[in-house]
């Protein structure tokens, strides 16, 4: 955990170094929308993004991006020309980084270990993704609610607690869990309520604390 | 099909993306790390829950992906065919399988042992670059596949589900009809529909002359319309 926390650190006072000085983000500006042409690419040095992608009959978030990630780079790998979705800074602000495109590919070519972590970052977004399709048409909501969470809690770096069968704090709000899970405001509230009752977690402001993630898990 | 003969990786004909750009001695030194296993039609390559050893990369030979449900429903989330690799997601966060593979016919698969994989990446900033080309396409892909389950109808789903399957498997020599015998209930299982639906909504194009129904075999007869129905829905 420290490990990668510092990890993190090292990266972000790399790139503030060569490419800073950092630029803080109102809540609610759009880094760039759906089909626009690939431009900069964004590190996200503090503050959080919803990156969302329009359907015919409304949007979807796709994931939440935590700091430590730079947005807008998969369009960039799988040469689109064009962004696939729209990034939004959501919370009170974001500072971010601007980087080129040729910075970035010279940066990657010389770090091996920020390669390394963005290969993690994009294999547990497909994770994500592949869970909600799972869930969308075989999982019921319980199950549902339990593997949201448990991906929250990963995306929040507490890979470690999970596997020493300790606390998992999951840092989340009602808002996220229900746009990754799918699950609307009243029966996501009622199965919450039912899983502090049975002591399989604790609701807090602004996170949720899961005492014994086996037991949690169990209760799929 | 036992007969097949799988070469050294260094004069391997499948067009592997993720190996594109790799120095001769650093296929040379896959080939000396990997074991060559056949696996017949339905047998499990690796399991949902396990931890990998190695990375599978397909010789020859078809496999699907898919997770089962808490009712025993299965839900097939890709397929794969030669020159694909399989299990690198695992093997690079170090955690189980996602989902199990398992061969949709007979199939000679490369496992790369997990040693050879790791060191070469740690060194060959070719090949961290094929992977993460790799993974964002795949990302793009799932995207796409949720976007497409939630919201878009089912016709336009079991007709996304035959251009899938088109793309995979090809066509036998008529050139119409699918290279493939998947069951109703497995066509379904791409789609995120039920069995019965299948059946119903495969009739109805059968109907309309947008496909033929013969037992098992379905030929595509209006590719452009199936194709167009099948993007109807998406943005990109």
């Amino acid at each position: 955990m420290r490990n990668i926390m510092r990890f993190v650190s090292d990266i972000q006072k790399l790139i503030e170094d060569q490419f800073g000085p950092a630029k803080k983000y109102a809540s609610g500006t759009l880094l760039f929308n759906e089909d626009e042409p690939l431009g900069e690419i964004f590190y996200l040095l503090e503050g959080q993004m919803k990156i969302i992608r329009s359907g015919p009959n409304k949007e979807m978030i796709l994931w939440y991006s935590e700091p430590g990630e730079f947005i807008g780079i998969s369009s960039l790998f799988d040469n689109s020309q064009v962004h696939s979705s729209t990034a939004e800074v959501i919370g009170s602000s974001a500072s971010l980084v601007k980087l080129d495109k040729k910075a970035f590919l010279n940066l990657l070519e010389t770090h091996s270990d920020i390669q390394k972590d963005i290969t993690k970052r994009l294999c547990r977004k497909i994770k994500l993704t592949e869970m909600r399709i799972f869930s969308s048409s075989h999982q019921s909501i319980r199950a549902r609610l339990i593997d949201t969470l448990i991906f929250l809690a990963q995306q929040n770096h507490n890979e470690s607690i999970k596997k020493s069968n300790k606390t998992m704090i999951v840092k989340c709000t009602e808002k996220m869990i229900s746009d990754l899970s799918g699950i609307s405001h009243k029966p996501l509230n009622k199965l919450l309520s039912e899983f502090e009752i049975n002591n399989l977690l604790r609701v807090e402001e602004s996170q949720i604390i899961i005492g014994d993630y086996e037991r949690f898990l169990s209760a799929k | 099909m036992n007969d097949i003969a799988i070469p050294n990786c260094t004069i391997c004909d499948n067009q592997n993306k993720l190996f594109c750009g790799l120095t001769p001695d650093h296929r040379e030194y896959f080939s000396q790390n990997k074991g060559k296993n056949v696996y017949m039609k339905g047998q499990v390559i690796y399991y949902e829950g396990n931890y990998p050893n190695g990375l599978f990369c397909i010789f020859r030979g078809k496999v699907k992906i898919s997770k089962i449900g808490q009712e025993g429903k299965e839900q097939i989330l890709n397929f794969a065919g030669n020159g694909e690799t399989l299990g690198y997601r695992a093997l690079l966060n170090d955690e189980p399988y996602n989902a199990t593979a398992t061969a949709m016919e007979d199939s000679h698969i490369c496992q790369l042992s997990r040693n050879a994989f790791m060191n070469t990446l740690d060194t060959s900033s070719c090949l961290s670059r094929n992977m993460i080309e790799l993974l964002s396409k795949d990302l793009k892909d799932s995207e796409r596949r949720l976007m497409n389950l939630s919201q878009k109808p089912v016709k336009e789903r079991v007709a996304e589900a035959l251009t899938i399957l088109m793309k995979q498997f090809g066509f036998k020599e008529d050139g119409k009809t699918l290279d493939t015998t998947l069951t109703r209930r497995e066509i379904g299982e791409i789609a995120g529909i039920t069995t019965e639906t299948t059946i119903r909504t495969l009739s109805e194009f059968n109907k309309e002359k947008l496909i033929k129904l013969e037992d098992k075999k379905i030929s595509l007869l209006d590719i452009k319309t199936l194709t167009h129905m099948a993007r109807a829905y998406e943005l990109n």
